[in-house]
C-alpha cells in the first residue's frame, strides 16, 4: 500500500512539477504502463581512496547490507531497468554490473575491462544493448554494450574543436542519455607544469556539451558553454543542467548552465558559483524550481546548497552536512547526501519540500560513502 | 669453514669507550708511542669484561656480522628478514622499494644509520632498504627497545645500525649472478699501517627484475581475462664507493673519516599498466661522509667532535605522464643535511659513568618541477635542530643500568604556505623529548635478564606539516607521534645452545596518517591510537661438532583505533603476518657447508578491508651450498624460494618473484 501511494504521489509529482521523471539513476519508461515499481534501493560505492566495496540501502526503512562487493576504490554507480551498473575509475577502467534487487558477488554479470590508462569517467546506458562511456585519457567515447560489457565501437572526439591548444585529449567528464541522444561533457582542460607538478586546469578556454545521436553514433551539435571544466549534469522538465567547477584554485568562476534538449541551445548561467558560495560539483534537479549542488568551501568542507533555477537564487545551505563528496542522489521523493564526514561519515537522507533531515547519517560500512544511484525494482503487472 | 656463530651484542655506553681503548691498544701495543696507564686500564678492563658480558646477552639488540651474511643473501632486505621482531615489507624484487617495522612500529619510525649518520629524511617517509649495498658493511646492528645514547634521535620505531668503518685487515672480492639478471661485484679492503688504518670499498649491484607475475587485468571478480605477464621497465643499478680511514695521533687522539659516494637508477614497472610501454625511472646520487676527532682524557674518559654531511640528489621522470595522473613529469629533489656533535663520557666512579652530547643539524628539502615555467618558486622547506642528551650508568659484578634522557628542539620554515594559494609561509617549532631505560642482570654466568622502558617522541615530517603536492594540504595543528614501549627478555648462553626470550608490548598515541578530505585533498592528521604486543624467541643450537640449528620467531600483535572510537571496536592490523618464523639448519664439513632455510609467515591482508584481501602465503625455503678452495676462495649456489611461491604483497603491486638461483664467488685474504 505505501509503494502505492509513494508510485501515485510521483506521477503526480512529474504532472505538477513539470520535471520528467528522468534522473541519470534510472529511466523510466514514460509511456510504459505495463510495470510497477515493487522495491527501492539506494546502491552506494564506497572508498577511502584505497580500497572500495559497495553498500546497499533499503529506502523503506533505511537498513544497509554494507561491504557487499569490493570494488577499485575510484568508482562511480548508475542504474537502469533493475541493474547496477558500476563504472571502476582511473587505475582500473572497468565497467561492472549487477543485476537484480541485491549487490553481492553472485548476482554480479560481468566485471569487463574498457581499456588500459584511459580512465574511464561517466557511463550512459541508452538500452539493453547499447552505452557510452566517457574517457578522460583519451580523445575516444567508447560505445559498450551494456549486456556484455564489451567494447562495441567509439566516437572521436579528437578534433581541434574539442582540444585545448595541443593537448590530445578533450577531458571527458559526464554523460547523459535523453531522448535519442547522449550529451557529452568535455572540460577542454591544458595541462599546466605547476610547481609540485603537473595538474590539468582551465586555461583559456569552457567546456562543451557534445551531442551525439544514439541512432547514428554521429555527432549532432557541439554546444559551447560559458563557464569551464563541467563535471555534472542532470536533466528537469526538458533542460539539461550542467554544473561548471572552473578552475578548483577560483571559487567563482563556475557556474551552472541550462540547456534546451529540444533545439540543442544554451540558454544561459542560471547561477553562479559566486551566488553559491564555492566551487561546484554535482548537481541534481528536483523540479523546474528547486535544484541541489555540492559547494566546495574555502574550509575544505563541501556544503550542499539549495537554488532555484528559474530564479537564479540561492535558497540556503542543508544543514548538519560537512562532506557532500560523497553523491548526491534523488528519487523522486529524498534527496541522498553521501557525507564523507571524518567524525560520522554515511549517508543522509533530506526531505526537499523542507530540507530537513529524515535519517542518518547511514553508516555505509567499513567505508565512507563515495557515490550514489537509485536502484528501482519494477515487476510487469 | 667453522660453523657460523650469532651473537647478541648491545653497544652500553662504557663499553664504547672501553671497547675504543681497548682496540687502540691492541692496535698500537707495538709502537714505541702507545701510552700507559696500567691502573686506570685494569679498571676499564674490569668494565668491559662486565660490559660485554652484559652486552652480549640482551634481548633487545640483534648483531649480525659480515661473514654471517656476505655471499649467503642477495640485499640488506634479505639480511633483516633473519632477525626476530623485524618485519620486513617487499614490493618486488631487487632494488624495489623495502622497509621494515621493529616490534610493530610503523616503518618510517625506524631509523636506520649507516656510519653513523642518519638515511632517514626530514621530508618524511620511511628508508628504503632495497637501495643499500650490502657489500661494504662490516656490521648490521638492530636495536629494538632501547637505543644508544648517540642514536636515540628519532628512535621511536627501532633503530638500524650498518656500519662499514675499518675492522680487521682484509681484502675480498666477491661476484654474483642470479635469475632475473642478478648481478653484483665489489671489493674491500682493510689495512693497518702503523697509526692509520684504512678502508676503501667499491660495488655495484643490479638486476633486470624480469621475472612473470599473474595480471588479473585489473579486473579481481573476472578470472577468465587474467594471464601471465613479465614486468618489464624494471631495472636496477646500484654503484657505490666509500673510502674511510682512521688515525691515532699523539697517542691520546683518534681521527676518523669517511667519505662515500653512491649512483643508482630505477625503472619504475607499473602493474596497471602492464601492456604499455612504460618510460618512468629514477636515479639518484648521493655522497655522504664524517669526520670525528676523539681524545682520550687521561684514561677516565673522552672528548670527541664529530662532523656529518649527507647530499642527495633525486631525479624522477614519466615522460609519457602514465605512472601518476596528470602529465609528464620531470621533477628533480635536492635532501641536504649537515650535524655538527660534540660529545664526551666520564666515569664518575668505579662504577658510575655519565655520557652527553649535544648536536646541531640542518636539513632541507627541496621539489622542483623541471618542467615548470619558472624554477623561481620550487617548493623548499628546511628543519634546524638542536638535541641535548645525557646518559647515567653503573656498571657492577651483575647487574648493569643504564638511563638516558634526550631532547630536540627543531624548527621547521618552508617557503610556501601549508594552505597553498593563499597565507604567508608558516615556520612550526617543536619539542620532542626522549627518555629510555635499560637493565641487564647477569644472573647466572649463563642466565642474563634485560628490561629496557622507554617513552619517545617522533618528529613531524615536513611534507606532513606543509603538505607536499597538488592534491596535499599542510596541517598546523599537528602533534608529533608519542611511543611508550616496555620489554623483558631473557638469554640463556650454553655450549651448545644459545636462546634468548623477549616479550613486548607498548602504545602509540596521536597517530599521524594522510587522510582524504573534501574535495579529494590529502592531509596528514592525527587520527588514533595504536597498541602493540608481541613476542620473540632466538635460538641456535649446535649439534654435534658439525651441524646448527637456528630458529628466530616474531609475533606481534597491533590494534588501532581512532578518535572517538572504543577500543571495543579496534580494529586488528593484518597489513603485516603477525607470526614469523625462520628456521634455517646449517652442516659443515670442512671446505663444504650447506644450508636451508623455511621462513613461515602467517595470512595476512594485501589489501585494506576485505576479508577476501587475506593472503596464506607458502613458506619460503632457501638453500645453499659453498665450497672453500685454498682457504681463500669460496664457491656458493644459492637457491631462494624454491616452492616457486608467489605472492602479491599488496594490493596493487605486482606479486613477488619466484624462484631465483644464485652463484656467488668470494675471495678473501
Amino acid at each position: 500500500m505505501k509503494r502505492l501511494v509513494l508510485f501515485s504521489g510521483l506521477i503526480s509529482l512529474m504532472y505538477a512539477g513539470g520535471c520528467i521523471l528522468d534522473w541519470k539513476d534510472d529511466t523510466w519508461a514514460e509511456d510504459d504502463t505495463s510495470t510497477v515499481e515493487s522495491a527501492r534501493y539506494l546502491i552506494v560505492a564506497t572508498s577511502d581512496y584505497a580500497s572500495g566495496n559497495v553498500a546497499q540501502v533499503n529506502v523503506e526503512d533505511f537498513s544497509v547490507s554494507a561491504d557487499l562487493l569490493s570494488i577499485h576504490s575510484d568508482a562511480v554507480v548508475s542504474t537502469r531497468s533493475g541493474t547496477t551498473y558500476i563504472l571502476e575509475r582511473g587505475g582500473a577502467d572497468n565497467l561492472i554490473r549487477v543485476d537484480g534487487d541485491s549487490i553481492s558477488s553472485s548476482r554480479l554479470v560481468y566485471q569487463q575491462s574498457i581499456g588500459t590508462a584511459v580512465n574511464v569517467q561517466d557511463i550512459a546506458v541508452v538500452n539493453g544493448s547499447k552505452a557510452y562511456v566517457t574517457q578522460y585519457a583519451s580523445p575516444d567515447l567508447v560505445i559498450a554494450d551494456p549486456s556484455t560489457g564489451e567494447v562495441t565501437g567509439s566516437v572521436s572526439l579528437d578534433s581541434a574543436l574539442y582540444l585545448n591548444d595541443d593537448e590530445t585529449v578533450p577531458y571527458m567528464s559526464a554523460a547523459m542519455a535523453i531522448g535519442g541522444n547522449v550529451y557529452v561533457a568535455i572540460q577542454r582542460l591544458k595541462v599546466v607544469q605547476g610547481p609540485f607538478g603537473p595538474a590539468p586546469d582551465v586555461v583559456d578556454s569552457t567546456g562543451m556539451i557534445v551531442v551525439i545521436s544514439t541512432a547514428t553514433d554521429k555527432i549532432v551539435a557541439s554546444i559551447k558553454l560559458s563557464k569551464g571544466n563541467p563535471a555534472s549534469m542532470d536533466t528537469c522538465g526538458g533542460y539539461l543542467y550542467v554544473s561548471s567547477t572552473g578552475s578548483w584554485s577560483d571559487a567563482e568562476d563556475g557556474g551552472i548552465e541550462r540547456i534546451d534538449v529540444s533545439t540543442n541551445m544554451r540558454e544561459g548561467l542560471v547561477i553562479s558559483e559566486r551566488k553559491l558560495g564555492g566551487n561546484i560539483t554535482k548537481v541534481v534537479m528536483v523540479s523546474g524550481t528547486k535544484g541541489y549542488v555540492a559547494v566546495a568551501q574555502a574550509d575544505f568542507t563541501t556544503r550542499v546548497v539549495e537554488f532555484d533555477p528559474s530564479e537564479g537564487t540561492k535558497e540556503g545551505t542543508i544543514s548538519g552536512i560537512d562532506d557532500a563528496f560523497g553523491g548526491i542522489a534523488y528519487d523522486g521523493t529524498y534527496l541522498y547526501v553521501g557525507d564523507r564526514s571524518l567524525s560520522d561519515p554515511g549517508v543522509i537522507v533530506i526531505d526537499p519540500s523542507d530540507n530537513s533531515t529524515v535519517a542518518g547519517p547511514i553508516d555505509v560500512g567499513s567505508l565512507p560513502p563515495f557515490d550514489l544511484a537509485v536502484l528501482t525494482i519494477v515487476e510487469r503487472t | 669453514m667453522s660453523i657460523l656463530c650469532r651473537v647478541r651484542f648491545a653497544r652500553a655506553a662504557s663499553a664504547a669507550v672501553c671497547i675504543t681503548w681497548c682496540h687502540w691498544i691492541a692496535a698500537h701495543a707495538d709502537t714505541a708511542t702507545a701510552p700507559q696507564f696500567p691502573d686506570t686500564v685494569v679498571e676499564l678492563e674490569r668494565m668491559v669484561v662486565q660490559a660485554r658480558r652484559a652486552a652480549r646477552d640482551r634481548s633487545g639488540v640483534t648483531r649480525l656480522r659480515a661473514e654471517e651474511f656476505a655471499g649467503r643473501f642477495a640485499d640488506l632486505p634479505a639480511v633483516l628478514e633473519q632477525v626476530s621482531g623485524v618485519t620486513v615489507r617487499r614490493t618486488g624484487a631487487f632494488g624495489e622499494y623495502a622497509d621494515a617495522s621493529i616490534r610493530g612500529s610503523s616503518p618510517r619510525q625506524v631509523q636506520v644509520y649507516l656510519d653513523g649518520i642518519p638515511l632517514n629524511v626530514a621530508a618524511g617517509g620511511a628508508v628504503d632498504l632495497s637501495k643499500l649495498s650490502l657489500n661494504s658493511l662490516r656490521e648490521v646492528t638492530v636495536y629494538k627497545g632501547a637505543a644508544p645514547l648517540d642514536l636515540m634521535q628519532n628512535s621511536a620505531g627501532g633503530v638500524i645500525r650498518l656500519e662499514s668503518q675499518p675492522g680487521k685487515d682484509i681484502v675480498s672480492g666477491i661476484a654474483e649472478a642470479g635469475s632475473f639478471g642478478y648481478r653484483k661485484a665489489g671489493m674491500l679492503a682493510r689495512k693497518r699501517s702503523g697509526r692509520m688504518a684504512n678502508h676503501f670499498s667499491v660495488d655495484y649491484t643490479g638486476a633486470r627484475n624480469d621475472y612473470e607475475f599473474e595480471f588479473d587485468n585489473n579486473t579481481a571478480h573476472n578470472p577468465d581475462d587474467d594471464s601471465r605477464e613479465v614486468k618489464h621497465n624494471n631495472a636496477y643499478s646500484l654503484l657505490a664507493a666509500t673510502y674511510a680511514a682512521s688515525w691515532a695521533v699523539g697517542g691520546i687522539d683518534t681521527l676518523t673519516s669517511l667519505v662515500s659516494f653512491g649512483r643508482e637508477r630505477k625503472e619504475f614497472f607499473h602493474k596497471y599498466l602492464a601492456d604499455t610501454l612504460q618510460e618512468t625511472e629514477r636515479t639518484a646520487d648521493n655522497v655522504r661522509g664524517y669526520a670525528r676527532w676523539e681524545r682520550n682524557l687521561s684514561g677516565r674518559g673522552y672528548v670527541g667532535v664529530r662532523l656529518d654531511g649527507r647530499f642527495e640528489s633525486r631525479l624522477f621522470r614519466d615522460p609519457l605522464g602514465l605512472y601518476y595522473p596528470g602529465g609528464e613529469r620531470k621533477e628533480r629533489e635536492r635532501l641536504p643535511y649537515t650535524s655538527l656533535r660534540v660529545d664526551g663520557l666520564w666515569l664518575l666512579t668505579d662504577v658510575v659513568s655519565a655520557r652527553a652530547l649535544a648536536r646541531g643539524t640542518y636539513e632541507g628539502y627541496r621539489s622542483e618541477n623541471l618542467l615548470a615555467a619558472s624554477a623561481q618558486d620550487a617548493p623548499s622547506a628546511l628543519r634546524l635542530a638542536g638535541t641535548g642528551a645525557v646518559e647515567i650508568a653503573a656498571s657492577w659484578e651483575v647487574l648493569r643500568v643504564a638511563a638516558r634522557y634526550s631532547h630536540i628542539h627543531s624548527r621547521d620554515s618552508a617557503n610556501f604556505s601549508p594552505d597553498r594559494g593563499g597565507g604567508e609561509p608558516r615556520k612550526y617549532s617543536g619539542h620532542f623529548p626522549n627518555g629510555n631505560l635499560d637493565i641487564v642482570a647477569h644472573v647466572r654466568p649463563w642466565l642474563a635478564l634485560d628490561c629496557a622502558v622507554r617513552h619517545e617522541h617522533f618528529p613531524i615530517s615536513l611534507t606532513d606539516r606543509y603538505g607536499w603536492g597538488n592534491s596535499y594540504r599542510g596541517n598546523a595543528d599537528l602533534r608529533p607521534e608519542k611511543n611508550t614501549q616496555a620489554g623483558m627478555g631473557a638469554t640463556l648462553a650454553l655450549k651448545a645452545l644459545e636462546t634468548s626470550f623477549a616479550g613486548f608490548a607498548g602504545y602509540t598515541e596521536d597517530l599521524i596518517e594522510l587522510r582524504a578530505q573534501s574535495q579529494q585533498v590529502m592531509m596528514a592528521q592525527n587520527t588514533g591510537y595504536m597498541r602493540f604486543a608481541g613476542a620473540e624467541w632466538d635460538t641456535r643450537l649446535g649439534i654435534g661438532p658439525f651441524v646448527a640449528v637456528d630458529n628466530h620467531f616474531t609475533f606481534v600483535y597491533k590494534l588501532k583505533r581512532t578518535r572517538g572510537q572504543e577500543w571495543e571496536d579496534a580494529v586488528d592490523i593484518l597489513y603485516y603476518s603477525p607470526i614469523e618464523d625462520d628456521l634455517g639448519v646449517t652442516v659443515a664439513a670442512g671446505p663444504l657447508t650447506a644450508g636451508h632455510h623455511a621462513r613461515y609467515r602467517s595470512p595476512y591482508l594485501k589489501g585494506y578491508s576485505k576479508p577476501e584481501d587475506i593472503v596464506a602465503p607458502l613458506p619460503a625455503l632457501d638453500a645453499y651450498v659453498s665450497v672453500r678452495f685454498f682457504n681463500e676462495v669460496t664457491v656458493t649456489y644459492r637457491i631462494e624460494n624454491y616452492l616457486d611461491e608467489s605472492v602479491e604483497p599488496l594490493a596493487g603491486y605486482t606479486p613477488l618473484p619466484g624462484r631465483m638461483h644464485f652463484l656467488v664467488g668470494q675471495v678473501v685474504f
